[in-house]
């Protein structure tokens, strides 16, 4: 994707989340291989989310800055989910969950960020760092699987919108899942 | 946000939860933006890093979740303070390691001794005397980062309303060199930013929580 993304702040971003998840990956090899276990071989996508067939909406994902964006906030967006939804599977074991959580953290962290740079490269104030609602943030329908369920408006049972007299407070991936 | 996060752990604990704590800012410098920032973003990392240090001491996998859903707005809320302070620290070295992990403090290391009521077994709780002390804070400067931050103003402007309690700190303290200590501690820590002083500075917040002290929580909602 060298030379699409602009020179200066968005090339040492993308190096930042590029080395960090390069590390995510080195910490995760060590750690299955530490715990006896085999990692898995690296995966295929196909970032176009065409089904393999490397034509979908966004086949254009590696000369168009916009598009690699839209995809890069989707895959980031949907690490947080991924990392928060099976937490509760490594309860069991302490040093894991702390670092499931801590790669967590830096995926929200990146999320934001990739958020925070289509912002400003499209101009769109209505796209925020965090999650609104289920919205895609002006990506649209082909991700709109990747949000489905961030609009729940109750947590354990109980309604958070307008808890307690705060207000509404909808604005958040607080409602993830 | 976190005010909803604080009052949705409130309901979610019922009678369990734990009054609220009032903080003297008088230190901190509303008027400057990058003192404002600063101290956001201290308390922003230091959020996260607590989250993620608490998390095993959960045994609910429904509070894990929960905990996990606000610990990533948190982080979300850290990485655009960062950029709002220097486009691009999002993730710096300051906060991730080398192998890619946020910081993680264990409450011990986080709060310093004190923080947990001796007659509190349940994490949960623990959990939640952080998150009000911190939800309360972060709020108010929160909302005088909208005063001298346009930018911010028009993405958290839903959330200003907020805590209205701060003044009159003195008066409703017992203990008057607790604000005072915490006054001194926070020129120093966000005045120059190092990260060293701002766990003390959280220390001396969270042992204001120990028994003996719950005059402090008077006038807190």
């Amino acid at each position: 994707m060298s030379g699409i993304v602009p020179a200066g702040p968005p090339t040492g971003a993308y190096t930042t989340i590029r080395d960090h998840e390069n590390a995510h990956v080195a910490f995760l090899k060590t750690a299955i291989t530490a715990s006896g276990a085999t990692p898995v071989a690296k995966p295929t996508f196909d970032f176009s989310a065409g089904n393999g067939s490397g034509n979908g909406p966004f086949k254009d994902v590696f000369t168009n800055y916009g598009l690699l964006l839209a995809v890069a906030q989707t895959f980031e967006d949907t690490g947080v989910r991924a990392y928060k939804g099976r937490a509760a599977e490594l309860i069991s074991n302490n040093d894991v969950l702390t670092a499931a959580l801590q790669i967590h953290s830096v995926e929200a962290r990146h999320a934001a960020h990739i958020r925070y740079m289509r912002r400003n490269f499209l101009s769109n104030t209505t796209i925020k760092p965090w999650i609104t609602g289920k919205d895609t943030g002006a990506i649209g329908a082909a991700v709109q699987a990747s949000y489905n369920g961030e609009d729940l408006t109750t947590q354990a049972t109980i309604n958070i919108v307008n808890i307690n007299g705060i207000g509404h407070i909808c604005e958040c991936s607080y409602r993830s899942i | 946000m976190r005010v909803a996060h604080r009052e949705f752990f409130k309901n979610a604990l019922a009678d369990k939860a734990i009054p609220g704590l009032e903080v003297n800012f008088a230190s901190i410098n509303f008027s400057s933006r990058d003192s404002v920032l600063g101290t956001a973003k201290a308390f922003e990392d230091l959020g996260v890093s607590a989250y993620n240090g608490a998390g095993k001491l959960i045994t609910s996998p429904d509070y894990l979740l929960l905990a996990g859903k606000i610990v990533s707005v948190e982080a979300r809320h850290a990485a655009l303070i960062r950029d709002l302070i220097s486009n691009g620290s999002f993730a710096d070295n300051t906060v991730i390691d080398a192998n890619g992990l946020d910081m993680a403090k264990a409450p011990q290391r986080s709060i310093g001794n004190g923080f947990f009521l001796p007659e509190v077994e349940d994490q949960c709780i623990q959990l939640t005397h952080f998150l009000k002390h911190t939800s309360m804070n972060i709020h108010h400067i929160i909302t005088e980062v909208e005063k001298v931050d346009p930018e911010i103003y028009d993405r958290l402007n839903p959330r200003r309303k907020v805590i209205q309690q701060f003044a009159n700190l003195g008066g409703k303290l017992a203990l008057a060199a607790v604000p005072l200590a915490l006054g001194g501690l926070f020129s120093k820590a966000y005045g120059r930013g190092t990260t060293g002083s701002v766990l003390d500075v959280l220390t001396i917040c969270f042992k204001a929580g120990i028994p003996g002290s719950r005059v402090l929580y008077q006038g807190c909602s």
